[in-house]
Order: C-alpha cells, then sequence, then structure tokens
C-alpha cells in the first residue's frame, strides 16, 4: 500500500473530454458518431419507434411493395420491413457489442499474459493465436456453429471466439510497446508487484488503442454475422438480425426485388460508419498513427 | 540472416503441425459423420451395424489421437487421403480444382493492385480534399461491404441485366483462355474491390509518411517535380509496409475466395473446403485446411523474409 | 394417379397367369416388342446440343446408382445406367435389360430373360453374372443401399445360363419387377472405382466429373439402344435456388430442377415451360420421436397435428401449389389411393390445448424445430407460422437450422432419441402407394414408431392382387398411421421442374424423377 509509484499522465475524466471533442473536430468522425449513435438509438429503442409488432403474421400481405402503411414493404409472411429491420438492428447491434466485449476480454487476457510471461508460455500462447488466423474464418465460423448451435447466445461465444486471436495479438503489441516505456522501468525499479503495475499502469494506458481497435472489431463482428447468415447459420426466427433479413431478402429476391435492399443497405451503412469511426478514434487516441 | 530465416522455418512448421491438430480435433468433436451424410438422410433399413462396419473400414472407430497418427504417417508416404464420397483421391480433386482458385486469386490481385496504386498516387501527387475524400470513401466502402453484397449486385446489374460477363460456365484456362478469363472476371472484380481497399488503406498513409520525410523533401528541394518525388522517391519506399500487407491481403483472399467461390459456384478449392465441411468428408477438409495454413505460413515467412533483408532493423522485431 | 393404372396392369397380367396354371408367363401389361420399340425411340441419327442442367444447394457427391447421397443425381439412374425393368410415362413397368419375365404361380419363384448384345460403356459384355452381383450387393448389409427396403424379401438369385436369372423370395409379391426397377445393373467389376467412374450400360457416358461441382455427359457408343440424342448433357451446381432461377432467366440454363413454388411465376414465359408428371413427388414432413417425451403420447402428437394450419402453410410456404395434408396420411388426397373417410386433423387450437393438457405438457414447454440451413427456407416459413399458433396455446417453438450433417447426426439413423424436438424432413414419394405407406414403417421411419397391425398389413400388401381389397389395405394402413400420428405429413407436393421450350421429350415420372434419357434439344 505504501509503495510510492510514479505518476502517469492519464488523467481520464479531462482525456476523455478532449478526445471527444477532438473526434467530433473531424467531419468524418462527428458525421460517423453520429450515425452509429443514430443506429443504436433507432434499433435499441425498436418498441417504441416501430410502426408495428415485429411478429405479427399478415396473411393478407405477403410480399407487399413500399407504401405509406409499410414503408420498406413486407416480408414472405406479410410482417412490417422496417420494423423486422429495426429489431433486427437490435440484434445485430446488442450481439456486436457483447461479441467485442467477449473477444476484447478474452484477447486482452491472452494477448497480455503472453507479452508478460516472455518464453516459452508466452510463445506457445502467440503460436497458437496465429494458428486460429491462419484457419479462414468462415472454416471457424461453420465449424463452431455445428458446436454451439444458432441460438443468440452461442452466436456470442462463436464470433467472441472468431476475433479473440487477432484481438490477442494487438493487445500483446500495445502492452509490448508500454513494457519499453519509461514510467513501466521506473514502477519496477521502486518495486511495485505485477498485477499491481498492469492494473493500475499498463492497462489504462493500453486501452485508447485497443478501444479504437473495439469499433473495427464491431464492424467485423456485424459482417461475419451477415455472411453466416446468408448462408443460413444465423440467428433464427422469431428473432432476426440484418444479416437474417439479408438472405430472407435475397432468398426472395423474386418475390420482391426491395425486400434485400433495405437490409443489404443498412448494413453497409452500420459497417461503413463503425469502420470511419475507429479510424477515427484511432487517429485521436494514437498520436502515433496520426 | 540464416539464422533468423532458420528459426521462422521452425516456428513455422510447429505452426503447420499444431493447426492440423486443431482442425483435425474439432472435426471430430462437432456432431455429424460422414458414414451417414453419404447416404443422404433418405436411406431406410440401415442399421447401427452397417453404419459401424463402414465406420471401422475407414478407420473412424478408433481413438482421434490413433486416427491423427494414421494420417500423418499416410502423408509421411505421400498420400493425402481420399473423399468418402467421391473415392477420389485428395490430390486429384485439388489437381481439379486449384486452377480456379489460382486463377481467381491471381486476377482480383491484379484488378486489386490496378486500382488502389493509381488511385494512391494520383492521392499523393494532386492532394486536394475532395479527390481524398473520394479515395477515402472507396477505401472505406470497399472494407465495409460484405463480398457476397458486391457479387449478388454485379451478378444481376452486369450479367443478368446488361448481359455484359457471363455469371458463370467457368472453363479451365488450358482448355480455353479467353472463355476462362472471361468467366472469372466479375468474380474477380468483386473480390478485387476489397483487395484494392485494404490495399489503398496502408499505402494512402504511407505515401503520406513517407512525404514528409527528410530525403523526400530534399529530393524536392532539387527541384523535382511533385509527380517524379512520389514515383521515384515515395512509392519504393512506401512499399515495405505494402509488402507487409500482402500477408493481410493474401488472408482477405483466402477468406473471400471461400465465399466468393460459392456465390458464383466456381469449382475451386473454397467451395470444395465448405462442402467437406458439410459433408463432414474428413479426408478432404484435413488436407484443405493444412494447405490453406501452410499457404498462410509461407506467405508470411516470404513477407518476414523479405522485410528482413530490405531493413535489417526488422529482423530481431519480427518474430513476434 | 399412376397407383391405380400399374395395378391394374399387374392385375390384368396374373389374371391371364391364373387361366394357364402351372409356371406362367407375367411379362407386365406391355409385351417385349413393345419395350424395344420405346428403346429404339432413345435412337437419333445423330447427336447434337448441350443441355444444362441446373441443381440447386447441393451437387452431385458421387456416381454409385445403388447407393444414393442425394435426389438431385436421380436422372443419372436412367441416363448412365438400366435396370432389368423401368417405368414407362404412363408408369406401367416395362421389360429394360430384362425382355420378358414370369413368375410361378404362388409368386415366389421368379425367372427374368435378359437382352443379348448388351455392353457396358467400357466395352465388356453384360451377362446374367452382372445381374446377380448388383442384386447381392444391394442386399449386403455392409453395403447401404437405399434399394434393400423394396428387395430385401429375396432369398436367392441364381444365374440359369448367361441370359436367365432365377429370383427366389420368401413371401409372394406380384411386383417384383417394379421393385427391381431401382436395382441398377453398374459395373461390378469395379465397384472401387464406381463412384467416380459411373460405368454404365445407359445411353450416356461420363465425359467429366467434378465431385459437388460439375458433371458432364457424352454419348456411349456401346449403348444398345441406339445413338443418344443430345452431344453433351451438362449438370450444374447452383449455390441456392434464387441463383439458380437468374442462371435459368438469364438462358444460361436450359432445366432447373426443385423449383420453389414462390418462384414459379419468375420463371414462367413465353420460352419456357414445365414438366407435367402426373403423380407427387413426395411429403414435406415434421417427424416426431414418438418412443420420448412428449410425444411418446399419443394425444401429444395429435395435438400438434391440430395445432398445425397445413392449408395457412400451403399458402405462404408454396404459393398454395402443394396439397395440404388435413388426413395426415403418406398417401397425397389427390390421389386414387387415398382414404377418403379420414377425417384428419382440421386446424384448430382449441382442440389441440386440450389434447397437450391431457398429454400432460405443461405450459411454456418449448419444442426444438429441426431444419436445415441455406436449402428448405419453406420449411421455416411453416415454422413460423406454428410458432405464433402454439404462442397462442402457450407453447415454444425454438426453431434452430443446422448444415447437413449436424442436422442428420439429430434423428439418424432409426432408432436415435431426441425429445421435445420436430424434425422437419421431406419424405420422397414412390410411386406405388405399397412403398408408399412403407415409409411409416418400424425402421424405415425415424420416427420409431411400432404399431404391429400396421406393420403386418404392410407386409401383406404387395402379396395382395385383388384390386379393391388391396385397397382396403392401404384405408386401413392409412386410418391407423392417421391416428396414431407418428409423423406430421404437412404436404404433398410435385417436384416442379422448368425448362426452355428447346428442350423437347423430357419428362418427369411419378416419383418427381426427371428422364433424359429421350431428351433433344431444337434451334
Amino acid at each position: 500500500m505504501s509503495t510510492v509509484v510514479p505518476t502517469v499522465p492519464v488523467e481520464s475524466a479531462t482525456r476523455t473530454d478532449s478526445v471527444i471533442r477532438r473526434l467530433l473536430r473531424r467531419p468524418s468522425g462527428a458525421l460517423s458518431a453520429a450515425v452509429v449513435l443514430l443506429l443504436v438509438i433507432a434499433t435499441v429503442g425498436a418498441p417504441l419507434f416501430a410502426p408495428y409488432a415485429p411478429t405479427t403474421l399478415d396473411f393478407a400481405h405477403l410480399f407487399a411493395p413500399p407504401s405509406r402503411d409499410h414503408l420498406f414493404g413486407t416480408d414472405e409472411l406479410g410482417r412490417d420491413l422496417l420494423t423486422r429491420i429495426l429489431y433486427g438492428g437490435r440484434t445485430s447491434i446488442t450481439l456486436g457489442f457483447a461479441a467485442t466485449a467477449l473477444a476484447m476480454g478474452l484477447g486482452i487476457l491472452w494477448g497480455f499474459t503472453a507479452a508478460l510471461r516472455e518464453g516459452w508460455f508466452g510463445e506457445i500462447l502467440m503460436r497458437a493465436a496465429d494458428t486460429l488466423m491462419a484457419i479462414p474464418a468462415i472454416l471457424l465460423g461453420l465449424v463452431l456453429v455445428a458446436a454451439f448451435g444458432t441460438s443468440t447466445l452461442s452466436m456470442v461465444v462463436i464470433l467472441g471466439i472468431i476475433f479473440t486471436p487477432a484481438t490477442a495479438r494487438i493487445a500483446r503489441s500495445s502492452l509490448l510497446s508500454e513494457l519499453r516505456s519509461d514510467y513501466y522501468l521506473a514502477a519496477v525499479s521502486v518495486g511495485a508487484s505485477g498485477r499491481r503495475i498492469v492494473a493500475r499502469e499498463l492497462l489504462p494506458n493500453a486501452l485508447p488503442v485497443l478501444v479504437a481497435r473495439a469499433s473495427l472489431v464491431l464492424a467485423e463482428v456485424i459482417f461475419v454475422e451477415a455472411s453466416l447468415s446468408f448462408i443460413g447459420l444465423g440467428i433464427q426466427p422469431p428473432d432476426t438480425s440484418w444479416g437474417t433479413l439479408l438472405q430472407q431478402g435475397y432468398t426472395n429476391l423474386y418475390s420482391s426485388y426491395t425486400y434485400a435492399l433495405f437490409p443489404g443497405f443498412v448494413i453497409l451503412v452500420a459497417v461503413l460508419a463503425l469502420n470511419v469511426l475507429g479510424d477515427n478514434l484511432q487517429k485521436v487516441l494514437d498520436p502515433s498513427q496520426s | 540472416m540464416l539464422r533468423y530465416v532458420l528459426r521462422r522455418l521452425v516456428t513455422s512448421f510447429a505452426l503447420l503441425i499444431l493447426g492440423s491438430m486443431v482442425v483435425f480435433l474439432l472435426m471430430r468433436v462437432i456432431p455429424g459423420d460422414p458414414t451417414i451424410t453419404k447416404l443422404g438422410g433418405s436411406i431406410k433399413e440401415v442399421d447401427k451395424s452397417t453404419l459401424e462396419g463402414i465406420r471401422a473400414e475407414l478407420g473412424l472407430d478408433k481413438s482421434i489421437p490413433a486416427q491423427y497418427v494414421d494420417w500423418v504417417s499416410g502423408i509421411l508416404h505421400g498420400d493425402f487421403g481420399a473423399s468418402y464420397f467421391s473415392q477420389f483421391s485428395v490430390t486429384s480433386l485439388v489437381e481439379q480444382r486449384y486452377g480456379a482458385t489460382l486463377l481467381l486469386a491471381f486476377m482480383s490481385m491484379i484488378i486489386g493492385i490496378l486500382i488502389a496504386v493509381p488511385a494512391s498516387v494520383a492521392g499523393a501527387i494532386w492532394p486536394n480534399r475532395i479527390l481524398g475524400g473520394l479515395l477515402s470513401g472507396f477505401a472505406a466502402v470497399g472494407i465495409a461491404i460484405p463480398t457476397f453484397v458486391i457479387g449478388i449486385g454485379l451478378i444481376i446489374v452486369l450479367g443478368v441485366e446488361l448481359e455484359w460477363l457471363p455469371t458463370q460456365g467457368y472453363v479451365s484456362f488450358q482448355a480455353d483462355p479467353v472463355q476462362s478469363v472471361k468467366s472469372t472476371l466479375l468474380p474477380a472484380i468483386t473480390l478485387g474491390i476489397g483487395v484494392a481497399a485494404a490495399t489503398m488503406r496502408i499505402l494512402r498513409p504511407s505515401l503520406f509518411d513517407v512525404g514528409s520525410s527528410s530525403f523526400v523533401r530534399t529530393a524536392k528541394g532539387k527541384g523535382l517535380l511533385r509527380r517524379q518525388v512520389v514515383v521515384r522517391h515515395e512509392l519504393p519506399n512506401a512499399s515495405i509496409p505494402a509488402i507487409t500487407a500482402a500477408g493481410i491481403i493474401v488472408a482477405h483472399l483466402v477468406g473471400g475466395a471461400v465465399i466468393i467461390e460459392y456465390v458464383f459456384a466456381r469449382p475451386g478449392l473454397g467451395s470444395l473446403l465448405v462442402d467437406s465441411v458439410y459433408q463432414r468428408d474428413y479426408g478432404v477438409l484435413q488436407a484443405l485446411v493444412l494447405l490453406a495454413v501452410a499457404v498462410f505460413i509461407v506467405t508470411s515467412l516470404i513477407v518476414d523474409v523479405l522485410l528482413g533483408f530490405i531493413d535489417p532493423r526488422l529482423r530481431t522485431k519480427a518474430v513476434t | 394417379m399412376s397407383g391405380k393404372k400399374k395395378l391394374l396392369a399387374v392385375t390384368a397380367a396374373l389374371a391371364v397367369a391364373a387361366v394357364a396354371g402351372g409356371s406362367t408367363v407375367v411379362t407386365s401389361a406391355r409385351s417385349a416388342p413393345a419395350a424395344y420399340a420405346i428403346s429404339a425411340a432413345t435412337g437419333c441419327t445423330s447427336s447434337k446440343g448441350t443441355l444444362k442442367y441446373g441443381i440447386a444447394g447441393a451437387g452431385i457427391a458421387q456416381l454409385d446408382p445403388n447407393t444414393l447421397s442425394f435426389a438431385g443425381q436421380v436422372p443419372l439412374q436412367t441416363l448412365l445406367y438400366n435396370g432389368l425393368s423401368k417405368y414407362d410415362r404412363n408408369m406401367d413397368v416395362v421389360p429394360d435389360l430384362a425382355t420378358k419375365w414370369r413368375a410361378s404361380k404362388d409368386l415366389k419363384t421368379w425367372f427374368f430373360t435378359l437382352r443379348k448384345g448388351v455392353k457396358y460403356s467400357t466395352g465388356r459384355a453384360f451377362t446374367a453374372n452382372d445381374v446377380r452381383a448388383n442384386i447381392l450387393r444391394v442386399l449386403d448389409p455392409a453395403v447401404p443401399s437405399q434399394q434393400r427396403a423394396n428387395a430385401k424379401d429375396i432369398r436367392s438369385v441364381r444365374v440359369i445360363n448367361p441370359y436367365l436369372i432365377r429370383i427366389k423370395l420368401g413371401s409372394p409379391s406380384a411386383i417384383l419387377p417394379n421393385a427391381l426397377v431401382d436395382i441398377k445393373m453398374s459395373d461390378t467389376n469395379n465397384v472401387a472405382d464406381l463412384a467416380k467412374s459411373g460405368t454404365g450400360t445407359g445411353p450416356y457416358k461420363v465425359a467429366s466429373f467434378v465431385p459437388n461441382q460439375s458433371l458432364a455427359l457424352v454419348p456411349n457408343p456401346n449403348h444398345f439402344g441406339g445413338r443418344a440424342c443430345l452431344q453433351r448433357i451438362e449438370f450444374v451446381r447452383e449455390p441456392d435456388p434464387t441463383a439458380m432461377v437468374t442462371d435459368f432467366r438469364a438462358g444460361n440454363l436450359d432445366m432447373i430442377w426443385q423449383v420453389r413454388p414462390t418462384d414459379v411465376q419468375a420463371v414462367t414465359s413465353s420460352k419456357t415451360a414445365f414438366l407435367a408428371p402426373k403423380g407427387v413427388s413426395g411429403a414435406h414432413v415434421w417427424e416426431l420421436d414418438v418412443t420420448s417425451e412428449p410425444f411418446n403420447d399419443v394425444r401429444a402428437r395429435q395435438a400438434l397435428s391440430y395445432a398445425i394450419d397445413r392449408r395457412t402453410m400451403n399458402r405462404a410456404a408454396f404459393s398454395g401449389l402443394a396439397t395440404p395434408s388435413i388426413g395426415n396420411s403418406l398417401i397425397s388426397a389427390n390421389s386414387s389411393a387415398y382414404n377418403k373417410k379420414l377425417k384428419g386433423y382440421p386446424f384448430n387450437l382449441q382442440k389441440a390445448k386440450q389434447l397437450f393438457d391431457a398429454a400432460g405438457v405443461k405450459q411454456g414447454t418449448t419444442f426444438t424445430f429441426w431444419a436445415l440451413a441455406g436449402r428448405r427456407d419453406e420449411w421455416i416459413t411453416m415454422a413460423q407460422i406454428l410458432q405464433q399458433d402454439l404462442e397462442k396455446i402457450g407453447l415454444k417453438l425454438s426453431i434452430q437450422r443446422a448444415d447437413v450433417s449436424t442436422w442428420l447426426a439429430k434423428f439418424f439413423p432409426a432408432g436415435k432419441r431426441y425429445p421435445n424436438t420436430i424434425i422437419a424432413n421431406y419424405f420422397s414419394m414412390p410411386p406405388n402407394p405399397t412403398y408408399a405407406l412403407k415409409q411409416g414403417q418400424f425402421g424405415s421411419c425415424e420416427c420409431n414408431w411400432k404399431n404391429t397391425t400396421f406393420e403386418s398389413l404392410a407386409l401383406k400388401a404387395p402379396g395382395v392382387v385383388d384390386l379393391p381389397a388391396r385397397q382396403k389395405v392401404y384405408n386401413t394402413m392409412q386410418q391407423i398411421f392417421s391416428s396414431y400420428a407418428p409423423v406430421m405429413v404437412i404436404a404433398h407436393q410435385t417436384n416442379i421442374v422448368a425448362h426452355q421450350r428447346t428442350v423437347q421429350n423430357a419428362w418427369e415420372d411419378a416419383q418427381g424423377n426427371v428422364h433424359l434419357e429421350e431428351a433433344r434439344k431444337s434451334g
């Protein structure tokens, strides 16, 4: 308790403020942040904004084209497509956040352990990460879906696992660069405990890079979820996701041309906004990147 | 240098073995059984003893480690196994299909570079906001849009509505080079857009970085034209990170090819991979994953060694 | 439908047989010369044109005709191979590699006379030894053959001379030639290569084969029936039904198999047509495990059957083009063999709830609906309708999709337990009602249902010659099946095959199998 640890420039509150201000000063940063925010509000608040109930079947209006009653038209069971997209986004975004959090958590644990335990143990950990990265993601996805099934929880676990190795590598390299820094060497020289240094100093300092990385992982998670759904192995009814809606729209391309259009567009916008936001965050948080 | 290459080789080999073990184990742990899938599910009157007989014949009744040893010793004798379904050897299945995949990978690489390099260079020569914004926009959209969405869009617009390019009908390059390239154009453009976007994201910032470095400023000071500076000095130096990126792009191609071959129904290795997962055709799948991991390792090995030659400082850092 | 016709054919022949007495000649209604005439019709003066045949969702994985992997490979059965007998366009059984057959009076010993001068595509002569080898291979328990179900009563196969073979049965059957249609005479000298070589006696032979992807056939110069009409037939795998429709509309495909009812409008044009089969190809069914909770209680099964809104499902999933099976019968309601007295299960949620309660199925119980991924999207449409209806009576349905291997592993082979689960499946329906009803038999159905009366009737049916008496057997079997409801039969459907008008002489049999052996292309 009484160990004196050299102070490090973290000052979290003021730092966050300036990050947001710097982000918003960049036009693409402000725009992408606004789009992401809008999507999150619209989908999380789906029950408030959606014009219809998400599961009401209407056999009198199968594949209705866009109209005043149904802005985006209806699907193969007469459900309102706008409503489905809002609720689907709810699943996609929640699932994306949960899987990203899982991948980041596991990846940081994995990468930090590898960085701190140099020698054969760390080496094995990194080799294992490389191996998993060498296996095509879609193959890993197919195999994991066969093992865990397609429930929303399984999808979180599957997508989390797929993105863990890549996160582990980034976590390791960012920690390694911190380990070379002066303050770390200073902390070690005064005899601070390893765990304490990690928790108090290294993690907060490595975090910005990891947060920026997280928004890119989120984009990729939504992307891969859409790919898995496209081959029929995604979220199942009555729940839906953007990927599942796109797949159903494509399946019914010749019953309704507009069905696939809207989910496809929303996925594009969401992934694009997240990518741009991630890039901007990276530039703002990590001066060496810009 | 030799020691560095040697160390890389040893770790790469370990990686290969580890990868093969992971997939071998994964495939056998998940539900599904090739003997059942082969029957197509419509079969009646097959009792458990018949299935067990077939499993024994295929060596699937042994423990997983024993099966692994069998497989590895087969490979050491040059036998990579055979499909449980078609009885074709894995080598002949790969022979049938590698051409389609290679041509696709090669053409999309070319298309990707043909878009990315001129665009990035143009961006560096004429540093104005509108062009920069357009290029950034293209790079961002190219990365963000799922490949199957581009693929389906291109099939419908260029293939079906305009009838400019064939959507299918692949023939091997040896049989008919023109038709072969033609039938590969649509999938290659689809994949090439992603490659171009990925390349541009790496190339453009490094062109910018190099542009502000001292030797370029010296070159400018000597009175060289902006264009000459970019092409003669900036581009070669910016290629170091681009070579690094090549590894990532190859990974992108391998992953992307799986879905693209599926969307365009191409007889390539990617679709063979997906089918062998679906059918639990272990023999084929194991060999293919070994191949994929090997390609990945060899590429990153080449990249690292190449960078080690260009910039000796990287030799110590590269082994991560 | 055809079942009736075939029965008439066999009974007519048997009537003749009965008069003659002793060992009798039972050719089918058509005589041998007629069979030669049919074969001669396959011949063309020259082979021209390429026919591209599209299959969606999966590819042809292997070519062995007696251990099929995939319904999409069925056209090969008559392109690459022949059987001793075959179906003609009226679904009458007519001679193929056999020129005639006769049965003993007790219908337990059969003699088949073989066609002379038949050669395999490799040039090797086809003889009675090949017949014996193929039949024994199908009967071999180590060979997973689908054909065994209908042939397992064969006790011995003996070669009398190179062109005469004798088959002895365990119990009388008047329809052995029907069962033999599907046992194809492949080249058993080379079984190890059969899956990739596809060597047979048919009008075409394999030119190139990329498993799961593409298969090209060219005329077999050694075929006994004359020259094939097409220069080339290509089986093209399409990634999914939408892509298949896209390519068909663009004119890249000449014929597409298993068109979804919802796509019928999209492929209809002045340049296209549909094969119009005279029967029902199969049934969309939901299988239940009658040995596990809660469907081991017949009331739970009946309750589920009442909860299925078959008419609405037909409208939403099949554009109204299927035949809903309110009677819950394996036989289609449009078939002449259908038991018209079946009351069945008209949609009634009240009744469903009462029966679920009686069976002790608690409120809030969740059933799993187990379906395929990437194929059969119509099953998911149907499941969502059930999901909504079950919710109204306090039950839940969890819809799950899996790749084909994972899907099969859950319920296959027969005997697997799968409590609380509804398996979506498709039963291909043999045109003969006897064989159609066999799908409810123990060991055949993955529902694990065993009803002694049903089993004994299933054994008896092939030996009943008199048509009304046989219909009575069918009626009873349907009645038992309907009231015990081991399988939810949702709707019967005809396999929809679309083609460009340039394709002629192709036809689809009552089982939904496409016959291209006589097809030709104009223009």
